[in-house]
């Protein structure tokens, strides 16, 4: 095996339970089937997935056993591996294959073309997908580093190619953290709703095959009645959520959903406003359930805090301690560590930070290059007793459903059309332009929409007479956007 | 206006439509809007528009324009 981590501390990479404890236990569920942990681990076996050097795998495809199977063959045969959305669209999957390479695509056995150019089909070991190959006629342009085992997109939709490159070794104390401290165990069994190629979706994954537990796998949208019936009878404990979600369960109230199995509650992704974490806290309270914050990043793998339940109802804004095995620390303006209180950038050491961005092909031949240390771009501030209360961003980020979006994006997809200065209300992407033409306004919307792939009614825009300055020039996006 | 008509201008405006497309026999999950995002906002939008609160159920089974219609019709002819 290539760059597989295992042994000390309990930590394993791939996520599987390394003691064997529970080999008749379910592993994977959907509506059809039940998948044990020892099945699984037989067909991770009989596919494969070998080549002479280290690969960089995709997979293409919805929430599915199949795909979860494939996840986990490459990851076993030692690859570099990429989900990725699979509704992305063949012209940005086609630029993003010219950069990276990949030499391996996994899709659904449905797909009858090669989903980027130039890959030729090859048998599949696995049932359900089809398994498509760069032909050797074309070699690729570089290696990839021994320690790579996950590459994860930082900027969902926006086309932007920057992936966070994850070793093995950080997903391994990434996943034995989660377990830990959420304390989840061969008794759990959480609902794979989110996205595999989303890093708290793969956390979630990762956290219960690893602890012995189970997924229930769908593809199905949270407010679909069949996914609710789903919960129901396979009798799901954990449900992780970003603040959409979250906003929804609270319209939708978890007691008239009727899922009494469901106890263990978990929220990250952005930020939720602090009453409706009380609200939320309360309603999971109410039948029985934990409710955590949680705080992280993809390029950590990506949890590093999580609140302790309980505290969520009398905690506004408090997302919890480090990760056992990491550290927060405050840097302020100046670039000194702050006292306890004071705000400043957060800075995340820990082992589970990737190694670095990569960009292309060439990138993946890199070794770490930060050291566990993460300068996260987020505000905040430490209390006394080492709990993180978030007050805002650094950088320029909208993060609407959990979906991080680079501004400076939007406002170079803008500018052709007119000048933009983009931000963040709730869970709405807001464009401040001062074009006054309505027509020149709905052609804004329509290219940032198309440019971020986000939903029509989550972009909105509005006219201003000019932009406001601060006093050194640049535009005061506070005055915009209070 | 009719609540037929009343109802197609909110799933137009919330699923951002153009006024062509049929909204008759559109499903959930049909076209991109259409995802759990924007099915959120149709609900908020039916609520606006009809002066009408619906239920969990409701809100997970509406998986088609004429589903909306139905559970619309039951609000609306409801006692007050």
């Amino acid at each position: 095996m290539i760059g597989a981590a295992s042994g000390r501390t309990g930590c394993v990479w791939p996520p599987l339970e390394p003691h064997f404890w529970v080999p008749e236990a379910p592993a994977l569920i959907d509506e059809q089937t039940c998948v044990t942990h020892v099945a699984l681990r037989q067909a991770i076996a009989q596919a494969p997935l070998s080549s002479p050097a280290k690969a960089l795998v995709w997979i293409l495809a919805p929430n599915s056993i199949p795909a979860v199977i494939g996840y986990y063959a490459a990851l076993t045969a030692g690859h570099a591996v990429c989900p990725l959305d699979p509704g992305l669209g063949s012209e940005r999957l086609a630029a993003l294959a010219r950069r990276f390479e990949p030499e391996w695509v996994l899709t659904p056995a449905a797909c009858q073309q090669p989903p980027v150019p130039d890959l030729v089909s090859a048998p599949s070991p696995i049932a359900g997908l089809a398994v498509w190959r760069r032909p050797d006629s074309l070699p690729v342009s570089g290696p990839i580093h021994p320690d790579l085992t996950l590459l994860l997109a930082t900027s969902g939709s926006t086309g932007n190619p920057r992936f966070a490159a994850l070793s093995a070794a950080a997903m391994a104390a990434n996943t034995q953290a989660i377990i830990q401290v959420l304390g989840i165990g061969p008794q759990d069994r959480a609902l794979a709703h989110l996205p595999l190629w989303y890093s708290y979706g793969l956390s979630v994954l990762h956290s219960h095959l690893a602890a012995g537990g189970s997924v229930v796998i769908t593809d199905r949208s949270f407010l679909d009645d069949a996914l609710w019936r789903l919960v129901r009878v396979s009798s799901v404990t954990a449900l992780a959520g970003v603040p959409f979600h979250w906003d929804s369960l609270l319209r939708l109230d978890l007691a008239r959903l009727a899922v009494p199995s469901l106890r263990l509650f978990t929220q990250a992704g952005g930020r939720l406003a602090p009453d409706r974490v009380c609200r939320a806290a309360e309603m999971c309270a109410r039948q029985g359930g934990r409710f955590h914050v949680m705080y992280g990043q993809t390029e950590a793998g990506p949890r590093m805090t999580t609140l302790p339940a309980g505290e969520a109802a009398t905690r506004p804004g408090a997302v919890g301690p480090a990760l056992p095995g990491g550290r927060l620390e405050i840097l302020t303006e100046a670039g000194l560590v702050a006292e306890p209180g004071q705000a400043g950038e957060v800075i995340y050491y820990g082992p589970n930070v990737m190694m670095g961005y990569a960009v292309d092909r060439a990138g993946l031949a890199a070794g770490d290059r930060l050291g566990g240390r993460l300068a996260t771009g987020d505000l905040g501030r430490l209390e006394p007793d080492g709990t993180l209360i978030l007050t805002g961003r650094k950088r320029l980020f909208a993060k609407l459903l959990g979906v991080r979006i680079d501004l400076a994006d939007v406002e170079a997809a803008a500018e052709p059309v007119a000048p933009v200065v983009a931000g963040q209300e709730g869970e709405r992407l807001v464009l401040v332009t001062t074009e006054g033409d309505p027509e020149r306004q709905r052609q804004l919307r329509a290219t940032v929409i198309a440019a971020t792939g986000l939903h029509p009614g989550a972009v909105i825009c509005r006219g201003v007479a000019a932009f406001p300055h601060l006093p050194n020039g640049k535009i005061d996006r506070r005055g915009l956007f209070p | 206006m009719s609540i037929h008509a009343r109802l197609t201008q909110v799933f137009r405006d919330t699923l951002d439509l153009s006024p062509e497309t049929v909204v008759e026999g559109l499903r959930y999950r049909e076209i991109p809007a259409w995802n759990s995002v924007g099915h959120m906002q149709l609900v908020a939008a039916i609520e606006a528009e009809f002066d009408v609160m619906l239920d969990t159920d409701e809100i997970i089974a509406m998986a088609s324009f004429e589903d909306a219609e139905r559970t619309l019709d039951r609000h609306l002819i409801a006692p007050a």
